[in-house]
């Protein structure tokens, strides 16, 4: 099936199908959104207007049989930072999407009056439907309504309350194979399909599948890759303790923000470390294991029951753990399982809303460690939009503006994650570089020589760090850009077979020649994209910067400051 | 290789008495002992060195001993315990990787290939060689683990130079003679595979955080069958009692198929 592009504008409720441009059609995931927000999104428009696009994109192997496959990407201008922004996903979307022959939904414009719409993706195209019931409902009460109304094996993306209040700290929800929710997370894109009026999208592929040019290839490299992912020791690792076992390594290294990054070790660490976790997990008849998608080999997903049993939350991530827990001094897992099943349910964001938190903490608004409060907001502030609700939904940057706060971990107004850049450097150049504010997995560890791009500094110099994270943010963005889960990563940084069976597994489902090289300047290509639309939205250097506080706060126990000057971290763009 | 060839010296491990609970993060210059080049350059780790001595050779007569027996089905649970550390004593200079080759079920392959992040007073080690010494140091040994972060801190790991470089503090001066009070952390798959072996060996852990750990693992204490303390079969309430006032217990953990 010839891939197409599906349009949908919702000024005036049409629809239509087009094909790929030519210099789309080599993209997908990262590549394509940012692609396509950058030559159709006037780079200062409002986030929440009517020249704001969202665009949706799977990745270039997402419906094969390729193994972790099947991420969806979510592109638009963020009203969280007001950059270019792309988040991604789990769950069966990107899948079906792949199937149905759609390379990529690009939506625009906005809806006149009240009324809420929903839209539906087969592969004759996108139709308009008017969506009266599940408007005001959380996000598992509309997988559990479309599973009724339509099928239980539709792909389901969908918005909650925060997503229909705008809020910035609103994320897209992705149904996953059981039912349960994966999110677009970062950026406040549940904002931007709110403001389309769009409550939720109901994808079905009808029997569609993706047409590979040399299958026999594809099967030898898909094993080879298959291989080195399941034998990897994180992989093992994830499949054990999910992400979270992170918590102990990460507290040991004195970079665990806690207390709204006032220390590096939380007393509590124990209480909400992965081991602790996957004990309770496995006690409870809970699963330790669990994709996020069909295909997935590592199974880093879990899930997690509450102390009767009974499914409380799945896809219970370090750096969620670490918010709501070290951040604001909650040391009960259960208590952070409520809270994640309910940010899931409302469709926000669980970094940027339990950092708020954290804000808010310090400003006076609760105390540390209330996760009682912090549960009570969350069910009867920020669901009901009260006042309170939509200051904690706006984001940890403007909570902090409202409380006098001047310790505010953000980027670019997105909230710093798990990792304390004074603790841990190398992150932080990815922070403060990022073209999508703070972001951990915007330089993730790749094999840099593997898709060579070496460096030449000496690594150990600040020229080299910075060097180091400009590698692999250029990596990152083109392993972003095939739809492959970044936990890939860890086999390809030990297995020298691993990279490349992935570059021959595209070469076979397109029939194309590509390199290392080509994956690189991919890579290269989307970050000056994305730099250039942030120049062009108003951003400067100086916006490459971490917030003063960690230059001048020395973090306990190893007492490190951050200490780049704003001339090395600009070096990070001569390239 | 099992690493069984120091039956004598692992059972010193876990009956040296660690005095109180005082635990500080240890001297992080380990660079700059004296006598570090000459020695590793002289007695290469894997060849599996004696530790010339071990400091104390039988409890003190005020450590308390505590033994559980506990449905066998339940003991991997109680592994988890390790994440918050066990304590033990070593010679000044005693490489990293001859502590850890001396404990129960741990052999040079294991250390090499499946102990890939370790932690020396908060500070990544990528060498099994460095030697321990001064007053005390909190050591943390784990599987390979994920993300930027992980590969930042992995022993010897291709992303090392994005590391944090601490700040060198003042050597807290030791007398060679002097133990090194070390508290171990076995973290995640580690603590897996090899904490059913040391529990059941017996490892001085503080009392507090077996209280603790039972405390927010208290389903935990259903599965235990038997309690003694000091050799007397004593009820959860009484160990708790104990463990409210006791700084460091000597502690074994027994499956019920095993006696
Ligand atoms: S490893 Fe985790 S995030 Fe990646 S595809 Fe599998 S379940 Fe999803």
């Amino acid at each position: 099936m010839p891939e197409k592009i599906f349009r949908v504008n919702m000024t005036d409720l049409s629809t239509s199908i087009e094909a790929v441009p030519d210099n789309w059609s080599g993209l997908g995931g990262r590549g394509l959104t940012s692609t396509i927000v950058a030559a159709e999104v006037p780079p200062t428009c409002h986030p929440l207007g009517p020249n704001n696009k969202l665009i949706f994109a799977p990745g270039l192997l997402s419906g094969t049989a390729a193994a972790n496959s099947g991420r969806i990407s979510c592109g638009a201008k963020s009203p969280l930072t007001g950059t270019i922004k792309e988040a991604n996903a789990g769950g069966t979307s990107a899948q079906i999407m792949a199937k149905m022959g759609c390379k990529a939904l690009i939506i625009e414009g906005q809806p006149q009056g009240d009324s809420w719409y929903s839209l539906r993706l087969t592969p004759e195209g996108a139709s308009i439907e008017k969506e009266e019931k599940l408007i005001g409902k959380g996000n598992f009460a509309v997988v559990e309504a479309i599973g009724q109304r339509l099928s239980e094996s539709v792909g389901l993306m969908s918005i909650g309350q925060a997503g229909e209040m705008q809020m910035a700290a609103a994320n897209i929800s992705v149904k996953d194979p059981d039912g349960h929710l994966r999110s677009c997370g970062r950026g406040g894109l549940g904002a931007v399909m709110g403001s389309k009026k769009i409550k939720f999208i109901s994808l079905d592929a009808a029997g569609g599948k993706v047409e590979i040019a040399d299958m026999e290839k594809f099967r030898a490299a898909n094993k080879t890759f298959a291989k080195a992912l399941v034998d990897h020791p994180v992989s093992q690792a994830l499949g054990t303790y999910g992400t979270n076992v992170l918590v102990n390594i990460i507290n040991e290294a004195g970079g665990l923000p806690t207390r709204n990054f006032s220390k590096g070790q939380f007393d509590g660490h124990e209480q909400i470390s992965g081991e602790t976790m996957h004990d309770l997990i496995v006690e409870r008849g809970g699963k330790p294991k669990h994709n996020c998608h069909k295909g997935c080999v590592i199974n880093c997903s879990q899930i997690y029951n509450d102390s009767a049993g009974n499914f409380k939350t799945s896809g219970f991530e370090y750096e969620s753990i670490w918010a709501m827990g070290a951040d604001c001094a909650v040391d009960n897992l259960d208590k952070i399982a409520e809270m994640d099943h309910i940010l899931d349910d409302i469709g926000m964001d669980s970094i940027e809303t339990a950092v708020t938190f954290g804000v808010a903490m310090e400003g006076g608004m609760l105390k540390f460690g209330d996760s009682d409060e912090m549960i009570r907001i969350l069910k009867d502030e920020v669901a009901q939009g009260t006042p309170l609700g939509r200051i904690i939904g706006s984001g940890a940057g403007n909570v902090g503006k409202i409380y006098g706060v001047t310790r505010v971990p953000v980027v670019k107004n997105q909230a710093i994650p798990a990792y304390d850049p004074r603790a841990i450097k190398g992150i932080g150049i990815t922070y403060a570089t990022s073209t999508q504010g703070a972001d951990h997995t915007m330089g993730y560890t790749i094999a840099t020589e593997i898709l060579s791009v070496g460096g030449k500094a000496d690594p150990l110099s600040k020229e080299g760090q910075v060097e180091l994270s400009r590698n692999l943010q250029i990596a990152t963005a083109a392993i972003d850009s095939t739809g492959m889960c970044l936990f890939i990563a860890f086999a390809a940084l030990d297995n020298a077979t691993c990279l490349p069976a992935l570059i021959d597994m595209i070469n076979a489902r397109f029939g194309i020649n590509l390199t290392g090289a080509d994956v690189t300047n991919l890579g290269m290509n989307i970050l000056k994209t994305e730099h250039n639309f942030n120049l062009a939205a108003g951003f400067t250097n100086k916006d490459d910067r971490l917030p003063e506080f960690f230059a001048l706060e020395p973090i306990p126990p190893h007492n490190a400051v951050w200490d780049f000057s704003g001339e090395e971290i600009d070096t990070f763009w001569n390239f | 290789m099992q690493g069984k060839g120091l039956p004598a010296l692992r059972s010193l491990f876990f009956l040296v008495i660690f005095p109180n609970n005082d635990i500080t993060v240890g001297d992080k210059d380990f660079s700059q002992y004296p006598g570090q080049a000459d020695c590793t350059s002289c007695c290469a780790w894997p060849q599996k060195r004696r530790i010339e001595q071990a400091v104390m050779d039988t409890p003190k007569p005020s450590t308390t001993t505590v033994s559980l027996t506990v449905d066998t089905d339940a003991l991997a649970k109680f592994t988890t315990l390790l994440q918050g550390g066990f304590f033990l004593e070593v010679p000044q200079k005693t490489r990293i990787g001859d502590l850890l080759v001396s404990l129960p079920g741990f052999s040079q392959e294991y250390i090499n290939e499946r102990v890939q992040t370790i932690f020396l007073g908060g500070l990544p080690a990528d060498d099994v060689d460095q030697q321990l010494f001064g007053l005390d140091a909190v050591l943390a040994i784990s599987a390979a683990m994920p993300g930027l972060a992980g590969a930042i801190f992995r022993k010897n790991g291709i992303h090392a130079s994005l590391r944090t470089t601490a700040e060198k503090v003042p050597l807290k001066s030791a007398q060679a003679d002097v133990p090194i009070k070390i508290r171990l952390k076995l973290f995640n798959m580690i603590a897996v595979e090899k904490g059913e072996e040391i529990l059941a060996n017996g490892c001085m852990i503080s009392a507090s955080s077996l209280k603790n750990f039972l405390s927010y693992r208290h389903t935990l204490s259903s599965h235990i069958r038997e309690r003694k303390i000091d050799g007397q079969n004593q009820t959860l309430h009484e160990l708790f009692s104990l463990l409210e006032k006791k700084n460091i217990i000597n502690l074994t953990v027994k499956g019920s198929h095993d006696n």
